[in-house]
């Protein structure tokens, strides 16, 4: 079992960075402590009324103009049946040197890539933690030891380049199956570019990634005469052609995304893994009167393969199904849309989104509202829910289980 | 005047400093002198009847200070010769302590102590227990003596003959009463045993105690010290701010310690806590003057000077601005204090002299040492980063609150009621004066003093003094009569134990030269028997065994009577009563005086209310008058009082509703409360003053100044109540603890008073000696200016002014728009301040009505395009920490939509905002992009609509409308009024009507600096804009910026957007 050692880590690195603030005046430090009671966890189990406490911290300092340190990460306590409770992520450790035109970090790094709200196609470098209690999907992100270069060539935008080890997501039902056998990684490390073009009124960019994806995906096993044994868990090996723009006309906003997901290793006739598709979503945005947000956003995905349950074995059937969910995909075309409203009311101190997420194809859907009251600049009051709703056999209504409510309450230092 | 006096302190300031360690070392050297003492007699009012009947009773018949130990069998009676062995030794012992009447020794043994038989020859006269040894025989007699003298029964002897008690009189030395206690505990202490018990009382005792209890501020002062030092070091969070003040305070207490040792006053109960007042008032003070430091010393860099220079700069403003008020407020203490000068009680004056001496000190200390030492100081660092959580900001927060119009109904309710309570308390106040309610009940020198009161006749003294208007009046029988008609009288009364006189030895004389007929046992028939008598006594017994009971002449004789307490309100109730029945059977030959321990206690109650009423008055009154003179305005005045008038009465209703005794260290709570909260006032109305200057509005200037002298009011409020409630930790003695609570409920009310009742009394009344000046303002543009100049900013002006620095374009000064068309006028308008490039930092201060604030930290940077007209704009939150790292780009374009970017540190992205709603909120702030951009000329319809001054700078007014209604439903206004600067060509203010045509919002510009003297380029470095629809404001405080210092292009990428510091 490889050792986690990523809390000594975030403890050494926020150590050294307060080591370092003592010697440097701009050394920056904050923490939020937060304290959730939620109704339930986010690992499918039958467990309910969950206090979860969380600590995040944040510190960096500048050790020369060009040369600083960032280290930043969280722990957290949320109670599941299986499985330890208490759970850190190691978000950020990184020296970083900034030139007049290149910077370099090298570290456990967080990427966040697409232009789109919510659903990026082109993001996949960063895995996730969704099991977290954390209000804010993005704040999900976990580090990954990483190097990474980017250039500025001025008006014609910036070249980033990046290589970094294979990190995977923590997902809600890793525990569920863990008796599921384990693919081994095809990768240990992956390789990331970008070319990103911000001004002019349009920004845009190209992307390339090849590593595994995040999630992990379900694969039949089948002995050499095709006879099916069983499933296997794992991350699959993924390469990502990937584009990105965005733009405002007069008063809208308007963003896109569009990749090409290739599995090289999976063939859907042969392992039933993760099939190689077209990932796009494009919408628009604008505001609205007393600060307010609205957005909506097309989404597809276009197999390469129609991931259809025809002339097979009822016991293969139900095997299939399973996958189907697992790996969210259902359809040769499945599509859907996102709709986002948000306002800030009273000059920030209140600000609140309800995001709605819904799948044409089996109509199944995702709500969730989220609302924040800054009672002073070091305390915040959030309440939000997760709502997802669809039939067994669509991908947010296996998710059913993770329906919750929540109300939590943040100190910020 | 001020800037000038502390430029030549600073110029002369090592010499300053140096004369101020000369005078520091001369006081201490003086300190030498102090003594912890109590003496009685300076608290006595010695006008009042019953000291004067006392001291006549003292000069006639000796000391009224009578110590009195017991000694007690544990089992059976004290005719046992161990006991009496202890009474022969203690009695022998007490003639030889320091400041002891031996005369006056009383006991079983004493000589005084005399049994009365008749014999053959006539009267015999001797001590009841002679003899060397004490056997059977010598027991016999003594049980015989004490039964035939019944005068002695309750006095040396209890009633049961379980107590024998030995009492002397004592006089003040000049250590007080500490020197004879203490060796008269040294000799009675090992007398006790497991058989025997041995208990001191008597007044004497219970002044040494207050004198051994006080001393306890040998430790309370410096936790006082720590304590106060905690507080400001909460406040200001800097060493400094923790040791600044405490240095003013402390040598203003050596100072005033200093004096009291030159005067050779000594420290006594009362005037014991003037070091902790000391502080308490001008740590305060140093409060005020260091915060107004801060806030020049932060001011000054903004306004680019370099450290050094900026704290002078600072120590000179902070000076020039707090120096005038301190002054005013100093003297306002210090004359309330000196006024107490007037009092009766000696101990009283000293109290007020030497506080109102110590904080003259002080202020002479804090406007001479501390700027010279400020001056010389480091220049301190200046913030920047985000404070910590503050104690009392919330506090701030709902004061705020609870000011606002809508709260007026509950503040004038609350306080009504308290009012009301508090009145209906002072109907239950008790004035008392006891020295046992200074000590807790269950002190063992207490419960000693309650044993031996429960056992004998009782260890405090009321005198009745008879003055016969010849010699030998006292001798009639008919006089005589009267004493013991007296007596009898006396002793029906509550409380009291018994009662002597030379009746009691004449009627005694009379039956033992009767066989000791019981019979015999009254008051001699004629004048001459008498005579005889007292000729008879003189053969046997000694010439000094009346002196207790009557003059030599005859013509003064005394009733001691015994009394159980020393409750002054129950002895002045016997008193009255007493008088009553004298007045029944007047003798026209005699006059009557009372006197002894309870009835000084009683003369002190009865001056303390005339006196406290007088002193509460006498300060009021002289905050009254200096008050109208610093306002020139009656109603100022009463504004002053008013709070301090409900701190009296709480003060008052409190103690009489907890059942705290007015006696005289109370007494001197309230007026000391009031002078300390006379400071209050007057920072808060000089401020609210001041800020009216700077605020278009009387309630932003309340807010204003509530943030600014309210939060340093809060501090000093803190500091001294956290100060006094040490006292509270003198535990046993309530002399302290009762002043801890009163002082700290005095100082809550006086800041809740001030903070709460004042602003919202202002804000009802709307005083002219407030208004006018902004009236004057108004009627020259609504707006004053601070020396730099004020002013409203503009549409696209307020931030561009503020944020960016645009402008190659160099603005010459004939220029003058007086004359220009108004579009000329909003084009140099909107170009007058754009720099090549600027780089600053900024606080934002997001208030809502309520008065929470939220702030908000930022570095910027502008840079100007090559159009050299648009600019890029770059906005990143430093604080707090859920936005920080959040930055705003913005890339102005005059022919198109603007390119605006955020980076969410939260998201790691970057994302493009629409541009077009211009009227939405600019990061929380009361500011729309729009206003941030800058609204463009040539999209709206200018006209000049009047000329006028602002801060006497000229200017010129223009009305701005949309040319059509997108232009109008981008910006989201009907129309704007700027006052443009034809100088600076800012805005210096700016109204901003909404598409209802209705006033939406203000904003002002302020502290304008001539950031490029050569091009004439200006930069506001303070912006408020009121949205006074819904009371929300924004302020925003602009420091370290730089101008035309060539801007890296980097700010301005994506790439550093997304650089996380």
């Amino acid at each position: 079992m490889k050792p986690n050692f990523k809390p000594l880590l975030l403890a050494a690195c926020l150590a050294a960075s307060g080591g370092a603030g003592a010697a440097f005046d701009n050394a920056q430090f904050s923490a939020v402590a937060s304290l959730g009671a939620w109704s339930s966890n986010r690992v499918l189990d039958d467990r309910e009324g969950i206090l979860a406490p969380m600590l995040s911290a944040d510190a960096s300092v500048n050790l020369t103009d060009q040369l600083s340190v960032r280290a930043g990460g969280l722990v957290y306590n949320f109670a599941q049946d299986e499985g330890g409770s208490t759970r850190s992520i190691l978000r950020e450790a990184f020296l970083q040197w900034t030139g007049e035109e290149t910077q370099i970090r090298a570290g456990w790094q967080v990427v966040a890539w697409g232009r789109a709200d919510r659903i990026n196609p082109t993001d996949n470098i960063s895995a996730r933690d969704y099991t977290s209690p954390q209000s804010v999907d993005e704040a999900q992100r976990m580090g990954a030891a990483m190097l990474s270069v980017s250039h500025d060539f001025g008006n014609p935008g910036r070249l980033t380049l990046l290589g970094k080890e294979v990190k995977q997501s923590r997902m809600p039902n890793d525990e569920a199956e863990k008796n599921l056998p384990m693919r081994p990684d095809a990768e240990q490390y992956e390789y990331a570019a970008k070319f990103d073009h911000s001004g002019d009124g349009f920004d845009w960019s190209l992307s390339y990634f090849k590593g595994l994806e995040k999630p992990r995906s379900l694969q039949l096993m089948r002995l050499a005469d095709q006879r099916i044994v069983g499933v296997n868990r794992g991350y699959a090996e993924l390469e990502v052609f990937g584009a990105d723009a965005a733009t405002t006309l007069s008063g809208w906003g308007l963003r896109g995304e569009i990749a090409h997901m290739d599995f090289p290793e999976t063939d859907f006739k042969v392992n039933d893994g993760r099939i190689s598709h077209w990932y796009g979503i494009t919408g628009v945005e604008t505001n609205l009167p007393a600060n307010a947000t609205i957005g909506m956003q097309y989404f597809f995905r276009y197999f390469d393969e129609d991931p259809l349950l025809d002339g097979v074995t009822p016991a293969e059937s139900a095997v299939r199904r399973k996958l189907r969910i697992a790996n969210n995909q259902f359809h040769q075309y499945q599509d859907g849309l996102t709709l986002r409203i948000a306002q800030r009311l009273w000059n920030d101190s209140v600000d609140y989104e309800i995001v709605g997420v819904v799948n044409f194809r089996d109509s199944d859907y995702a709500i969730r509202p989220r609302i924040n009251w800054r009672y002073s600049d070091s305390i915040k009051l959030s309440a939000g829910a997760d709502i997802y709703r669809g039939k067994d056999e669509s991908f947010f209504g296996s998710l059913r289980k993770n329906n919750v409510q929540f109300a939590e309450i943040s100190y910020i230092y | 005047m001020f800037t000038k006096y502390i430029g030549q302190i600073i110029r002369w300031r090592f010499l300053v400093i140096l004369a101020t360690f000369l005078v520091t070392g001369f006081m201490m050297s003086q300190m030498r002198h102090l003594q912890v003492i109590i003496d009685p007699n300076q608290m006595l009012p010695q006008k009042h009847p019953y000291v004067i009947g006392t001291n006549l009773a003292e000069k006639v018949f000796g000391s009224n200070y009578v110590l009195v130990v017991a000694v007690a069998p544990k089992h059976g009676d004290i005719y046992q010769p161990a006991v009496l062995d202890r009474v022969r030794t203690i009695s022998d012992g007490l003639r030889t302590l320091p400041n002891v009447k031996p005369e006056t020794l009383m006991s079983l043994s004493a000589k005084r102590a005399k049994g009365i038989a008749g014999n053959d020859e006539g009267l015999e006269v001797k001590p009841m227990l002679h003899g060397a040894t004490i056997d059977a025989d010598a027991i016999a007699k003594l049980k015989t003596a004490i039964q035939r003298n019944p005068i002695y029964s309750g006095v040396v002897v209890s009633d049961a003959r379980d107590m024998a008690t030995i009492s002397i009189a004592v006089e003040k030395g000049a250590k007080g009463f500490t020197p004879t206690l203490e060796a008269a505990y040294k000799l009675v202490q090992p007398l006790a045993n497991n058989d025997i018990s041995v208990a001191v009382s008597g007044t004497p005792m219970f002044v040494y105690y207050v004198e051994k209890y006080t001393q306890r501020m040998a430790l309370l002062f410096p936790i006082a010290l720590l304590l106060v030092g905690l507080l400001h070091f909460e406040a200001f969070r800097t060493w400094q701010g923790f040791f600044l003040p405490l240095v003013t305070a402390f040598l203003s207490v050596l100072w005033g310690l200093g004096m009291m040792g030159i005067a050779k006053v000594p420290l006594d109960a009362f005037n014991a806590s003037t070091p902790i007042l000391i502080l308490a008032v001008t740590a305060g003070h140093a409060v005020q003057l260091l915060k107004r430091y801060y806030e020049e010393f932060e001011l000054a860099v903004k306004n680019g000077l370099a450290p050094k220079a900026a704290n002078r700069e600072a120590v000179i403003r902070s000076m020039s601005k707090v120096g005038p008020v301190m002054l005013a407020a100093g003297i306002v203490a210090v004359i309330g204090f000196l006024s107490l000068m007037s009092f009766e009680i000696a101990t009283i004056r000293n109290f007020g002299i030497f506080t109102g001496l110590g904080i003259l000190s002080g202020l002479i200390i804090e406007l001479t040492f501390i700027p010279a030492v400020r001056s010389w100081l480091k220049a301190p660092k200046v913030r920047t980063t985000k404070p910590r959580f503050d104690v009392l900001s919330p506090v701030i927060g709902l004061i705020k609150r609870a000011i606002s119009p809508r709260q007026f109904g509950k503040i004038h309710f609350a306080f009504l009621l308290i009012v009301i309570v508090s009145a209906f308390g002072l109907t239950h106040l008790k004035v008392e004066n006891s020295n046992k309610s200074f000590f807790a009940a269950n002190l063992p020198f207490q419960l000693d003093d309650k044993l031996i009161n429960e056992k004998m006749a009782g260890t405090n003294t009321l005198y009745v003094v008879f003055e016969g208007n010849a010699h030998d009046v006292i001798k009639d029988p008919k006089v005589l009569q009267l004493i013991e008609q007296t007596q009898r009288f006396l002793e029906t009364q509550p409380g009291i134990g018994k009662t002597i006189s030379v009746v009691d030895l004449l009627k005694r004389m009379n039956q033992a030269m009767h066989a000791d007929s019981p019979a015999a046992m009254s008051i001699p028939a004629s004048r001459d028997l008498v005579s005889q008598y007292l000729l008879l006594y003189s053969m046997s017994g000694e010439p000094a065994d009346f002196d207790r009971y009557v003059d030599y002449n005859y013509q003064y004789a005394n009733i001691t009577a015994f009394v159980k307490h020393d409750n002054s309100g129950q002895i002045q109730k016997v008193i009255s009563n007493t008088k009553a029945f004298l007045a029944q059977h007047n003798d026209p030959r005699i006059k009557i005086y009372f006197g002894g321990s309870v009835p000084q206690s009683t003369a002190l109650s009865e001056s303390l209310v005339n006196g406290k009423l007088q002193n509460v008055l006498q300060i009021g009154l002289v905050i009254f008058a200096v008050s109208l003179l610093l306002f020139r305005s009656l109603l100022g005045a009463l504004l002053v009082v008013t709070p301090l008038a409900i701190t009296a009465l709480v003060n008052f209703g409190v103690m009489g509703l907890t059942g705290i005794p007015l006696n005289t260290p109370n007494a001197i709570t309230a007026p000391m409360a009031i002078g300390i909260g006379a400071d209050y006032a007057i920072y808060l109305l000089y401020r609210i003053r001041e800020e009216l200057q700077f605020h278009p509005t009387l309630e932003a200037a309340i807010d204003s100044a509530i943030e600014s002298a309210g939060r340093a009011i809060l501090y000093v409020g803190t500091a001294i109540g956290g100060g006094y409630s040490v006292l509270m930790l003198s535990k046993g003695f309530n002399i302290h603890i009762w002043s801890g609570i009163l002082i700290v409920m005095s100082m809550v009310v006086s800041v809740a008073t001030t903070l709460l009742l004042l602003p919202s009394l202002i804000q009802l009344l709307k005083p002219a000696f407030l208004l006018k000046r902004m009236d004057r303002k108004s009627q020259t543009v609504n707006v004053a200016g601070t020396a730099l100049g004020t002013a409203g900013s503009t549409s696209g002006m307020l931030m561009v002014a503020a944020v960016l620095g645009l402008g190659t374009l160099s603005l010459p000064r004939e220029a003058k728009a007086t004359s220009a068309p108004a579009d000329s006028v909003m084009e140099k308008n909107y170009v007058a301040n754009r720099f090549t490039d600027s780089t600053s930092k900024a606080t934002f201060q997001l208030i809502n009505k309520n008065g929470d604030r939220r702030v908000r930290e930022t570095f910027g940077a502008t840079q100007m395009q090559d159009n050299t007209v648009d600019t890029k704009r770059m906005t990143r939150f430093m604080s707090p920490t859920d936005i920080k790292n959040t930055v705003i780009l913005l890339a102005e374009h005059s022919d198109r939509d603007d390119d605006m970017w955020i980076y969410m540190p939260a998201l790691k992205k970057t994302r493009r905002l629409t541009s077009a709603n211009k009227n939405e909120s600019f990061a929380g702030t009361d500011m729309s992009y729009g206003d941030v951009i800058g609204h463009k000329v040539s999209e709206w319809t200018h006209k000049v609509v009047g000329n006028a001054t602002i801060a006497n700078k000229p200017v010129v007014m223009i009305e701005s409308l949309p040319k059509d209604a997108k232009v109008a439903e981008q910006a989201g206004y009907s129309k704007r009024v700027s006052w443009i600067d034809e100088e600076s060509f800012l805005a210096l203010k700016t109204e901003f009507y909404d598409d209802g045509k209705q006033l939406l919002k203000v904003a002002t510009l302020s502290n304008l600096v001539n950031v490029d003297v050569a091009k004439r380029r200006w930069q506001p470095m303070h912006m408020e804009v009121q949205n006074v629809q819904t009371g929300h404001k924004t302020v925003i405080d602009w420091y370290d910026f730089k101008a035309n210092q060539g801007v890296k292009g980097l700010y301005f990428t994506p790439r550093y957007l997304e650089t996380e510091l």
